[in-house]
This record gives C-alpha cells, sequence and structure tokens, in this order.
C-alpha cells in the first residue's frame, strides 16, 4: 500500500469532495452484551422499539427499517440487513401483501392474523431485542407493529453465495461433483438429497461469542453410537470462543491430542463422502461459512481412501489404495532413505546404482543432506508460492520452479539430477493423498527424518518411524484408536483397508463404529448368473 | 509444555549429531574398488592391488570416449601396494589414493597361481574378517604372474574389467567349464571336512591380432566381418581373458588344475550343471550338439556287503540344438538311442575328472562329505587318511540323460 501510494501519489486525482458524508459519530462505545438485549423486552410502541433497535444497531450503515402502514392505516415496520435478505421477496411478496393487498380490515391486525398473512415458510416470534437482533443479522426480516410486545421473524435470507461447484480439493472422475458450499443450508442439503431419512439428524448449535456462527452435528439415529453422539456434542458444547470462521477452529477445539501432528478430524468437501460416513456410524459437524465438514472418529487407514475408491471397480479401487499407502510411506521417507543409503550404506546400493549415484554426485558441493533439505525447501516454497499466487502468475512460477531452477541447479552442479528426482517423486507422491491434512503431515515430518537420516543414517530413519508408530498407535479420535482395524487387530476389517471389497463382501460396518447395528448389505449379494434373488429362487 | 519441546530438541541435537555424524561419507567421497588382487611381492611380501572406479569416466564418458578416434578415458584406476599382510598393503594404499577405499562393492578377489600353491589361509583370513567385504563375491585364481595383466586387460564391453570377469561368471552355464567359487563358499570348503576346495582360473588367451593375422586377414569360411570392424576402431587388445578350468586346492594349497573337460565333470557330480553345450557323436561319424538344461547328482556310499565305494547317480535333461547326422529325431527310438550317447560321454567326462583329482588326492567332489553324512562313524575312522583313502576307491557313474525338444526342424534339411 505504501508502495502504491509513493509511486502513483502524483497521478491519481484525489476524490471529488461534494457530497460527501461525513462518518456519523457512534454514541455507544461498549459494546452490547447478549444478556443486557436479552433483557431488553420489546413494547408496545413501534416507535420505542424501533428507537432501541437503532441504538443497536445504529452502528451499522447497512440496517435498514422500512415504516409502513398495513393496508395504508395501522403503522408498522420491517426491519432488515441490507445485502442478507432476498429483495424480490421483501418487496414483491411480503411489503406488497401488507401494504397493497390488506383486506381493508377496520381491526387492528393482531400478530396472530399476520402471521395467517405473512407468505413465508418460517416464521418466529420474538419478545425481546435479543431474539430480534440475531434474526436481523442472519438475514432475516423482522416485522414489528404497533400495539404488539412481540415481532415476527421472517424468513428471508438471500444473500449471494456460492453456487454448488466441483470440489476443488477432492476432484473424481466418477461419482459426484458436488462440493460443500459456505452456505450450511445448502450443505444440509445436500446431506438430506443423500439420505432421505428421518433418523438423519441435524443438532444444531450456535458457536462463537461474537460471531454466532450456526455449526450443526449430523449423524444417523440408530447407527452412530449414542456414546459417540454424546462425546461429540459434549465437545461441541464446551467451545467457548469468540468467532468460528472455519471447521478448522472447532477442529482444534474437539480433537483428542492436541499437539500431534497428524489430523484426528477428516476434514472433507464432498457431501458423498460425508454421507457414506455416517452410513457408517459417524458423526460430521458442518460449520456455516466453509465448505469443510469434519468427520468424527476418523482412523488413519481411512485418511488414504478416497471416495472414488468405492465409485470403480474393486480391483482398481485396490490397486489405486496399494498405490496411495506406497506414496504416502514414499513422501514420508524417500528423502530420508536417500540420505541415508548415499551416506551411510552405500554397501546396500546396487553397484552400478552406486556408480550412477557417485557420478551424479561428483562435484556438487553439498552433503547429501544439505542438498536434500535446500532441494526440498525450495520445492515446499514453489508449491506455497503456486498456490498462493493469482493463478495466472502461479503457473508461471511453477513453470520457472520446475523446469528453469531444477534444470539450472543441475547443471550449475548445486544439486545432482539424482536428487532432483528423488525430489520430484516426493512431491508427487505427496500429491497422491487424498486427504490433504494427512499430505501436510507426511511435508512436516519428512524434514526430521532427513535431519534423523543425516546424522544416524537408517537406524536414525528407523528410529523416527518406530517414534511415529508409538505415536500414532496411541492417538485417539473421539476415543476410538487411530490405527484401527491394523491395532486393534480387526482382521474383519480389513476388507476396507488396503483391499477394497466389493460392496457385497463389505457386510459390516466397521466393528468401533456400529455396534450396535452391524450390518449394513444383505447376505448373498454377490451376483450369481442365473439366479436372480439373494434367497436364489423356488426353482 | 515448551520447556520439555526445548530441552527435547536440544537432547535431540547433542545426542544424534555426535553419535551418527561420525561414520558418515559422501559417496563422492568414497573409492569404489571392483577388484582386488593378491599377488607375490619380492622379499616374501604380498602384492595387493585394487581396481577404483571413476564414476565420472563411467557415466559421462563411456559412448563419447568410444567414438574419440581412440582417446578412450579408462573410467578406472590401479593402486598398488605391499605389505607383510593384506590389510597392512591395503592401508598402505591410501598413501598414494586420493578417496578413502570403499571394499564393499568389490565383486572378484584375484589370487596370484603362486600365492595360492603357498597356502591360502592367511590370506583369506582378511577377507573373511573383514566388515566390508561380502561373502558373495568371487574368488579366482590367476596363472602365476599374470594377476596384474588380468586386471589390467581392456575391456571394451563391459568398461571394467572385474565387471567383466563377473559378467562371465554370470553367464557361466553357458559352457560349464570353469568352476568359480565365492568367497564364502570356498572358505566353507576350506573348513569342510572330506570336501576339498577349488575355483576357477583366469588366464590370458592372445587374441587374433597378437597371433600375427592383422585385422581382416584371416580368410576363413564365411568372412568374419565383425572383426575388421572392431578393429578399426581401437587398437585391439593383445589378450582376452578367460575363465578356463578349476584350480585344485588341498587344504588351502592349491595342487594342481583341472582342464576345462575335466572341470565339468566335476560339476556333473556335484549337480551344479546348469547349461552348456556337449557334443556327440550319433553314428555315421558325425556329431549331434545337445544343449544341457539342467542336471541333478546323488553322491550315495555304496550298499552294505562289499568294499567302501560310492555311487554317483547324474541325471540330465537337454535339447537337440544342431544335428549333423540325418536320423530322424521324430523318432522316440532316436531320441533314446542319442541321449544314451550322451550319457556315455558324459560319464567319460566324469571319469576323467575322477582321474585327475585322484592323482592330486584332493577331494574336490565331496565324497569324504557324503560319507560322513550317511554313515558317521565310518568316516571318523578313515577321515585322517582320507587324501589317500579315497583315491583308490571305486566310483559308479551312473548317468541318466534324457533329450525334449529338437528345436524348430526336426530333420535337417535336404540338399536335393
Amino acid at each position: 500500500m505504501l508502495m502504491w501510494h509513493l509511486l502513483f501519489r502524483k497521478v491519481a486525482k484525489p476524490l471529488k469532495r461534494r457530497g460527501k458524508v461525513p462518518l456519523k459519530h457512534i454514541a455507544r462505545q461498549e459494546p452490547y452484551r447478549d444478556r443486557e438485549l436479552a433483557a431488553a423486552r420489546l413494547s408496545r410502541d413501534l416507535e420505542g422499539n424501533i428507537r432501541a433497535l437503532r441504538a443497536v444497531l445504529g452502528g451499522c450503515q447497512d440496517f435498514v427499517t422500512r415504516s409502513f402502514r398495513i393496508g395504508g392505516s395501522w403503522p408498522a415496520a420491517v426491519v432488515t440487513i441490507d445485502g442478507m435478505v432476498d429483495k424480490a421477496f421483501l418487496n414483491e411478496v411480503l411489503l406488497r401483501n401488507l401494504i397493497v393487498e390488506w383486506p381493508g380490515s377496520t381491526l387492528r391486525p393482531t400478530l396472530d392474523a399476520l402471521r395467517d398473512r405473512v407468505p413465508a415458510g418460517k416464521i418466529q416470534e420474538c419478545r425481546n431485542l435479543q431474539d430480534l437482533v440475531t434474526g436481523v443479522l442472519a438475514g432475516d426480516a423482522v416485522l414489528l407493529v404497533d400495539g404488539e410486545n412481540r415481532g415476527l421473524v421472517v424468513s428471508a435470507e438471500g444473500y449471494a453465495s456460492r453456487a454448488i461447484s466441483e470440489p476443488a480439493s477432492e476432484a473424481v472422475v466418477r461419482g459426484p461433483r458436488e462440493g460443500f458450499t459456505e452456505n450450511l443450508r445448502v450443505n444440509l442439503s445436500l446431506l438430506r438429497r443423500r439420505i432421505h431419512s428421518p433418523n438423519l439428524i441435524v443438532e444444531e448449535i450456535r458457536l462463537g461469542r461474537i460471531s454466532h456462527t450456526p455449526v450443526a452435528m449430523v449423524y444417523l439415529r440408530g447407527v452412530a453410537s449414542r456414546e459417540l453422539v454424546g462425546e461429540v456434542r459434549r465437545r461441541l458444547n464446551r467451545i467457548d470462543i469468540d468467532g468460528v470462521l472455519e471447521s478448522a477452529y472447532l477442529e482444534e477445539l474437539i480433537e483428542d491430542n492436541p499437539y500431534s501432528p497428524f489430523p484426528q478430524v477428516l476434514a472433507t468437501e464432498r457431501p458423498d463422502k460425508v454421507a457414506a460416513a455416517l452410513l457408517e456410524g459417524r458423526v460430521a459437524v458442518l460449520t456455516n461459512g466453509t465448505p469443510f465438514a469434519l468427520i468424527a472418529p476418523t482412523e488413519f487407514v481411512v485418511m488414504l481412501h478416497a471416495a472414488e475408491d468405492y465409485y470403480q471397480r474393486y480391483l482398481l479401487g485396490t490397486a489405486l489404495r496399494v498405490m496411495r499407502y506406497l506414496a504416502f510411506a514414499a513422501s514420508l521417507l524417500l528423502p530420508s532413505a536417500y540420505i541415508a543409503v548415499t551416506t551411510f550404506h552405500q554397501e546396500m546400493l546396487p553397484t552400478r546404482l552406486l556408480m550412477s549415484i557417485a557420478a551424479a554426485r561428483e562435484g556438487v558441493p553439498f552433503p547429501a543432506l544439505v542438498e536434500a533439505l535446500l532441494m526440498e525447501i525450495s520445492f515446499e516454497a514453489l508449491r506455497e508460492a503456486g498456490i498462493r499466487l493469482p493463478r495466472p502468475v502461479g503457473q508461471a512460477v511453477s513453470i520457472v520452479g520446475a523446469l528453469v531452477i531444477g534444470q539450472a541447479a543441475v547443471t550449475a552442479g548445486l544439486v545432482s539430477p539424482l536428487m532432483v528426482i528423488v525430489v520430484a517423486i516426493t512431491g508427487i507422491a505427496s500429491f497422491m493423498a487424498p486427504i490433504y491434512d494427512l499430505a501436510v503431515t507426511a511435508r512436516l515430518l519428512r524434514f526430521p527424518m532427513m535431519l534423523l537420516a543425516g546424522s544416524l543414517g537408517l537406524f536414525g530413519v528407523m528410529a523416527g518411524v518406530l517414534a511415529i508408530l508409538i505415536h500414532v498407535a496411541g492417538l485417539r479420535s473421539f476415543g476410538m484408536p487411530y490405527l484401527a482395524p491394523l491395532t486393534p487387530v480387526k482382521p474383519a476389517d480389513w476388507k476396507d483397508v488396503a483391499v477394497r471389497a466389493p460392496v457385497w463382501a463389505l457386510r459390516a460396518r466397521p466393528a468401533q463404529l456400529a455396534p450396535a447395528n452391524r450390518y449394513r448389505v444383505a447376505r448373498g449379494l454377490k451376483p450369481y448368473p442365473g439366479r436372480t434373488g439373494p434367497a436364489g429362487g423356488g426353482g | 509444555m515448551w520447556r520439555r519441546v526445548a530441552f527435547a530438541a536440544l537432547l535431540f541435537v547433542t545426542l544424534t549429531l555426535p553419535a551418527g555424524c561420525w561414520d558418515q561419507r559422501e559417496v563422492e567421497q568414497l573409492g569404489i574398488v571392483l577388484a582386488t588382487a593378491v599377488d607375490k611381492g619380492h622379499g616374501g611380501q604380498l602384492e595387493v592391488h585394487v581396481q577404483v572406479v571413476i564414476p565420472r569416466a563411467l557415466a559421462g564418458g563411456g559412448m563419447g570416449g568410444m567414438g574419440g578416434g581412440g582417446m578412450t578415458v579408462r573410467p578406472y584406476r590401479h593402486y598398488s601396494a605391499t605389505g607383510a599382510t593384506v590389510f597392512e598393503a591395503m592401508r598402505q594404499l591410501s598413501m598414494e589414493a586420493p578417496r578413502r577405499l570403499f571394499y564393499a562393492h568389490n565383486q572378484v578377489i584375484l589370487i596370484d597361481e603362486e600365492v595360492a600353491r603357498e597356502g591360502l589361509r592367511e590370506v583369506l583370513d582378511f577377507f573373511d574378517r573383514s566388515t566390508q567385504i561380502r561373502r558373495h563375491i568371487w574368488l579366482l585364481i590367476a596363472k602365476h604372474g599374470q594377476v596384474h595383466e588380468v586386471l589390467m586387460a581392456p575391456s571394451p564391453l563391459e568398461l571394467i574389467p572385474a565387471q567383466r570377469l563377473v559378467g562371465m561368471i554370470r553367464e557361466r552355464s553357458l559352457s560349464s567349464r570353469f568352476a568359480p567359487q565365492r568367497l564364502g563358499d570356498f572358505v566353507e570348503m576350506l573348513e569342510a571336512e572330506g570336501q576339498e576346495p577349488f575355483t576357477a582360473l583366469a588366464t590370458l588367451v592372445p587374441t587374433r591380432v597378437e597371433k600375427g593375422k592383422g585385422p581382416g586377414g584371416g580368410q576363413e569360411a564365411g568372412g568374419r566381418e565383425g572383426d575388421r570392424g572392431v578393429s578399426e576402431f581401437a587398437a585391439e587388445p593383445r589378450a582376452n581373458i578367460r575363465l578356463s578350468g578349476a584350480a585344485v586346492f588341498l587344504g588351502d594349497r592349491m595342487v594342481g588344475a583341472l582342464d576345462e573337460r575335466e572341470t565339468r565333470g566335476l560339476l556333473w557330480v556335484r549337480g551344479e550343471v546348469r547349461g552348456g553345450s556337449m557334443t556327440v557323436p550319433c553314428g555315421e561319424g558325425k556329431n549331434i550338439t545337445v544343449e544341457i538344461l539342467r542336471s541333478r547328482a546323488r553322491i550315495e556310499p555304496r550298499e552294505e556287503g562289499g568294499p567302501l565305494g560310492f555311487v554317483v547317480q547324474i541325471r540330465t535333461e537337454g535339447n537337440v540344438t544342431e544335428s549333423h547326422c540325418r536320423k530322424d529325431l521324430r523318432q522316440p527310438e532316436v531320441m533314446e538311442e542319442l541321449a544314451a550317447y550322451q550319457a556315455a560321454e558324459i560319464a567319460k567326462e566324469v571319469e576323467a575328472a575322477l582321474t585327475r583329482a585322484e592323482t592330486m588326492r584332493a577331494d574336490v567332489f565331496g565324497f569324504g562329505a557324503a560319507l560322513h553324512r550317511k554313515k558317521p562313524e565310518l568316516w571318523h575312522q578313515v577321515k585322517d587318511r582320507w587324501p589317500e583313502v579315497w583315491p583308490a576307491l571305486a566310483v559308479d557313474v551312473q548317468v541318466e540323460a534324457r533329450l525334449r525338444r529338437t528345436g524348430l526342424t526336426n530333420i535337417p534339411p535336404e540338399p536335393k
């Protein structure tokens, strides 16, 4: 900004001062507390109510009070926040109904009469300022009538929001293209559209002392265990924070081990993934304002499963999963293994490979550890720059970074071509993780592993792997073991770990999730040509 | 919490860095040794040669160097030093070699015949003991005085002589006419009762250039264009390395050698013939050639009753790859007849090996070991006199040969 100012101050013309509205002085400096607002009951005096509301919302320039007379005679007002309400509904339906099309009655319209006349899907009564203010701020229109000490909160929210689009972080070739949006209502509808069941329970809570963000806890009654639902509810209820801007705020407040580098709650923007999780007996937490829903509990192996595994033929799904497990290991261990082997255990390499490596490293001025750190850090920098920069620039950066710098560094003899290959493979492997959070974990742990490899060789790598394993084995997600079903050993659930068994074979839900409702697929559904049903026909 | 984290980090650094980094060695600081040779030095000392790879020349140079009109950069370098023991000589090398010599990738140990004749126990002690040298590398004996030349013989196909030797050994079953041993196996044989060690011999054979036939000079049937092509590029090496036969040891001393035919006889008895060709007379004064596919052998001490002896049962399978006679190979009887001829030929090879080994008294076949396994009490009676006892024992060689396939034609092309 300063730079801009210095450069362009002579060119930029000052704004014309004509008709400038000076900023208003806001009388009250101390904030309104919820308790204070809740205590302020509405009176029967319309003007008084509006005055009280103005005092609270007067600091908001986008706060609009439209006073009118119902049927041309009875004073009333509609209070809204500009931009939060559906203007067409407000003008064409609500106001038109109340002003123009009001039947000329001589009686003062009571609130109940109004309720019958207002064509809106959702109407609530409010008696105090808090309900009123909350409604207005959430995008509802509040109808106040002279002579009533209550108001009607008419649902009229109609703010612009992003359309449903393909989830950017979890694209599929086959499968639904819908992703969550920032709107909680839309997101819940996306779930409802997938599970038409009265047992799909949505419990809503507003979190954030100031932000009052709607947060929904979703689960399937009769599938999710009651203890789990209770635990999630308890953890959400505990939260007392000023604002919830993204589900990550909640994640950090409800996870089991706050210091772990491993994500213990799965964040996804795919409604089909959430629906699948609900069907397995998990609980989802949806937050208004973000497309990322949280799924709890989450095991480690689930993080390596993509939604598409279930949409493709199971052989391919299995093959991809195996590859993904390997890729996770590679993205965590490849650079450190390379460092360890080339600086400590040259005897482990095949002779010809050793000679190629030696030839490639000839003239490289750094030890392998420094070389690897250099390349990994610049790769991470490139990746970060590519994400943050505006899209067209970002592409240029990645091209310059990948091709030009990589090639130039090799030609200049700063790094060996093999290291470039290692870093590139590691990078690609880390992109294979279907959940971004887990890829980040591997990226993060890679560096201590490299230091271990550079100082202690494969011994260090093994020590690091052991430390990670010990940590992960002790992790829990909402009380459920993180490494299940690997440990504790649940062989029955191994059908859905590295192998993705066919749908007809995945009969049982994961054992630790839905103990009361184990089976989701009927017996004997394996297709059998010539037979039509599981019963085998009556022939 | 943060204090604990900081403490852990400090602990991590102070513990790992001094503990680990001391034996850190970057690849490019290593002199990768691919072959080691032990020769006789003057004054009863040992002379050790090592062949060190120059990776840079190997990576970039290979093709470019060859095309550059004879201007080849040799991708390896030799260092030699003498000392009273092998290790002492090896450490002497560090005064000449700029890099730390790294023996974990050593692939061949070449030992001079004279050194072998004086006994390998002392020489092998180091190689067996060293943590870097592996037990699966090859141990070869070179004809006296040829160690250095074998190691130096230029090798255009494999750029490094050590790899050339390994390459020949890898394809040993194409001929089965030399019997190389791995270091570990050799040491085991050395220590085993009733089994004398043996390993292949490396010799230099002059190439055609050396024999006086200039490039393209020899007019032979069919003409050999290939040779001329090679000779025009670079000076044709004067000698080729040839692995042949087997050096035979009695205890740790080399006592003689088997020739190529006898070596295969040895390999038959040991069941180690995995391939190779056999030319078998098929009557009519002509031959067929059989490619050996596999073989198995059993050595059994002879049944109770008569004098001690051994039965060697050899089973083999092969394909007919060349036939000069006009027999119809489609007939099963013909194949059986040919197989019988082959079995007789194999028995002759085995007899030749037996005869030669008996003169050296070295039980390279492992008859003693077989006796030890089957009749331990008998073995304990004779084991001290075994080198004198076994040459006199009768060996009954029973060969069962089978011919499987005959290639793409059944009968040879018939000019009409």
